[in-house]
């Protein structure tokens, strides 16, 4: 048996399906407006669901990459901006006494550290020029002795019994 | 008129019947032969000829279906004047449905004779088991010798539709021998 053969012997084929295959029309079925549709919808979903969850989800982190790239500069950046918690320095009332060489001799009448208890008799420096004119002079005070100041303290040595501090305010009463 | 009434026609011995029956069918009975044969006057002397085979059998028969009936007549007629014709002198459509068909038969189907009225069987067989859409596309190719464009406008589908159909329906008829061919 060869093709010929095989194409000769379609003569055979019943009367019922040469009729259908020659008055027949194959009808396209109709398909249905949401069969059309909803591969697009279900994409658009899917990209709507995608960009909520990047946007507002932080689940997708378009800079992630560059961040693990983090220069040195960056880092030294951030290490400087990022605030530090703020630590709290005891804030003393004192009340000069004397002028010193760098600074002046003073006493504690209030203080919110019990280190530096009412009585305590120190030497003061200042450790930057005070903003107001009266108090800069070497970075010491122009002040008559008995003036009230309030300082924070920043350091104290207490082998030289010298306390750095930042000028606060002055009360203009004399104790 | 009617296939009814052509077929009285037959039967009363009126030959107004075949006058008839080549204004209902003579242009598709032409354009079929033609497929086959590729020739003008071979296909005329076989639509002649189906008429004649008509008129001689009807009665006693009353075919249910008349242009199928007529189409086979004439379908066995073509093949009758082509097999008198050497197998270099079969036209090219003819010779490309015949490649194609070589690609359905089964190794172990080759050497085997089988009678054409046994392959017929099989194929009618097969025919019903496949689906409606590749059982009317696999006909006008192979039956009716329509080329892929022909029966692509026929049906409103691509080309490359009607290929891969046509291919998958071949694929299938070959498994189909294979399983239930006649073995040599």
């Amino acid at each position: 048996m060869n093709g010929y053969d095989l194409l000769k012997s379609f003569c055979y084929v019943d009367e019922t399906l040469i009729n259908e295959s020659e008055f027949c029309v194959l009808r396209k079925k109709a398909t249905p407006v949401f069969r059309r549709w909803l591969p697009i919808a279900a994409c658009l979903c899917l990209m709507i669901a995608g960009a909520w969850a990047a946007i507002f989800e932080g689940v997708f982190d378009p800079w992630a990459a560059s961040n693990d790239d983090t220069s040195d500069a960056e880092v030294a950046y951030d290490t400087l901006y990022t605030p530090t918690e703020a630590v709290s320095q005891p804030i003393l009332r004192i009340t000069v006494k004397a002028l010193s060489d760098d600074g002046f001799i003073g006493t504690v009448i209030s203080s919110d550290d019990a280190a530096y208890p009412v009585g305590m008799e120190l030497e003061f420096r200042l450790e930057a020029p005070p903003s107001e004119g009266a108090l800069s002079r070497d970075y010491g005070l122009n002040v008559d002795s008995g003036t009230q100041l309030d300082v924070e303290l920043i350091s104290y040595d207490s082998e030289t019994n010298i306390a750095r501090v930042r000028f606060l305010g002055e009360d203009s009463e004399k104790g | 008129m009617e296939d009814a009434a052509i077929i009285e026609l037959y039967w009363q011995r009126n030959e107004d019947g075949i006058l008839e029956t080549d204004r209902a069918y003579g242009g598709r009975l032409r354009t079929l032969a033609r497929g086959i044969l590729s020739s003008q006057e071979d296909a005329q002397e076989c639509v002649s000829d189906t008429y004649w085979q008509a008129w001689r059998t009807i009665p006693p028969q009353r075919p249910r279906y008349f242009f199928a009936y007529l189409a086979k007549i004439c379908r066995f007629s073509a093949f009758g004047i082509l097999d008198r014709r050497t197998a270099a002198k079969r036209n090219a459509d003819i010779l490309s449905l015949t490649a194609e068909m070589e690609l359905c038969i089964p190794d172990r189907m080759g050497e085997a004779v089988m009678e054409s009225r046994e392959i017929g069987h099989l194929l009618n067989a097969f025919l019903h088991s496949i689906p409606r859409e590749s059982r009317l596309i696999f006909l006008r190719r192979y039956w009716h010798g329509d080329s892929v464009q022909e029966i692509a406008q026929r049906y409103g589908m691509t080309q490359s539709k009607v290929k891969s159909q046509l291919h998958r329906t071949r694929q299938m008829l070959l498994t189909y021998l294979e399983k239930e061919g006649i073995h040599p």
